[in-house]
């Protein structure tokens, strides 16, 4: 009976370590999104996110695990992460002439061995309005944070950063002020 | 060696022992309840300490191990769109009691979350918890500091070895969204409030 609660033990920990497990939700920054409110920007719409073709686009190995986003892709993850960060403050409208969308160029995220896991993500933001190019620039983040000697620690850990990762990317994009401009 | 290996395999269920699980709570914001057919005239002001947001908590998982999280920086942004889905506008406000600030920045009303947060789990080999509780409540004042009404409720998040393997923050996000759409509910049902 021990030795069967063993490996049953040794089945559900191989299972959560082993399995694809979800990237977290994207978590808004309030005060990111706030910025766009106090510009006075109009609403805009988020067409296409897509990925360059070297890209991590569909999952991201973490050790021994694997994070998926809900999305099916991760462009489709920072698509939903920019279209999450308009509607908090109002500022999403599906049917808006203006549109930002943009293509994923790079998506590392590295647990790290015992000190300091590392995230890296590069996308290229495009605004259109009524079919005009009014803003076209490549942003970029990167993210550390203290990692864990035991995969059980350092891979969640790690999963739980890659909404801060996109959030610093966001933040990038939204103080830039010539995408400020393009939204007005 | 057989002693040295003993008690390196014991070391280090201690170490893992003594670490907690990350997860998150932040909700899935598309799941929350729709905004009110009417939105409520004015600007609330929503004010989180930056110590309550690196506020760091760890509650019981399974398997004797425990899950640590940040409540109040991942619900944040859900309390944000729930106020939002009342109320004509929302900002984040740096201060609760800089009257010249927040009437410049024309709030009428302050409102500030506390966040009381429990977890465990049925499960005697998997630490992800099974259960999550969040108690949000919701205090309202004036720019002048007097209190208006208050918000109470507890939303609960239950999810199964089956749902959580995919992933280990599912009963948390669960609790975390019925908590923000029964906020609404009740900050809609609250006369003080309207």
């Amino acid at each position: 009976m021990k030795r069967l609660g063993a490996l049953l033990g040794i089945a559900a920990i191989a299972i959560l370590s082993g399995c694809a497990a979800k990237a977290p939700n994207y978590n808004p920054n309030p005060e990111s999104a706030q910025k766009l409110q106090a510009a006075r920007v109009q609403p805009a719409a988020v067409g296409d996110f897509t990925a360059d073709a070297n890209v991590s686009n569909t999952s991201i190995g973490l050790r021994a695990s694997t994070m998926v986003p809900e999305q099916g892709t991760f462009s489709k993850y920072l698509a939903d992460a920019i279209k999450n960060e308009l509607d908090l403050v109002k500022l999403y409208s599906p049917s808006s002439t203006t549109v930002i969308s943009g293509m994923l160029m790079k998506n590392d995220m590295n647990t790290g061995v015992a000190m300091t896991g590392e995230g890296a993500i590069e996308a290229r933001f495009v605004v259109k309005r009524d079919g005009v190019v009014r803003f076209d620039k490549l942003k970029k983040a990167a993210i550390q944070w203290d990692t864990n000697y035991f995969g059980a620690i350092a891979i969640p850990r790690a999963r739980s950063e890659y909404s801060r990762l996109v959030q610093t990317l966001v933040a990038e994009l939204f103080s830039d002020p010539d995408f400020v401009a393009a939204l007005k | 060696m057989s002693l040295l290996r003993r008690y390196a395999s014991l070391l280090c269920a201690l170490l893992l022992a003594a670490c907690a699980h990350p997860i998150s709570l932040a909700p899935n914001l598309t799941k929350l309840d729709p905004p009110a057919s009417v939105a409520r005239p004015g600007t609330v002001g929503l004010y989180v300490s930056a110590a309550d947001k690196e506020r760091q908590v760890i509650t019981p998982g399974g398997g004797g191990d425990k899950v640590s999280y940040y409540p109040y920086r991942e619900l944040e942004a859900g309390i944000y769109k729930t106020l939002g889905s009342v109320y004509e506008r929302v900002i984040v406000v740096a201060s609760p009691t800089d009257v010249d600030a927040l009437t410049k920045a024309g709030v009428s009303m302050v409102a500030r979350p506390q966040i009381i947060t429990q977890s465990s789990s049925s499960s005697l080999l998997t630490w992800p918890p099974t259960d999550f509780q969040i108690q949000l409540s919701c205090t309202f004042a004036d720019v002048g500091g007097t209190a208006i009404a208050e918000t109470l409720v507890t939303g609960v998040g239950h999810a199964d070895f089956g749902e959580f393997k995919s992933d280990f923050s599912l009963a948390a996000k669960r609790a975390a969204e019925d908590a923000l759409n029964k906020t609404q509910k009740a900050i809609l049902a609250e006369k003080k409030l309207k």
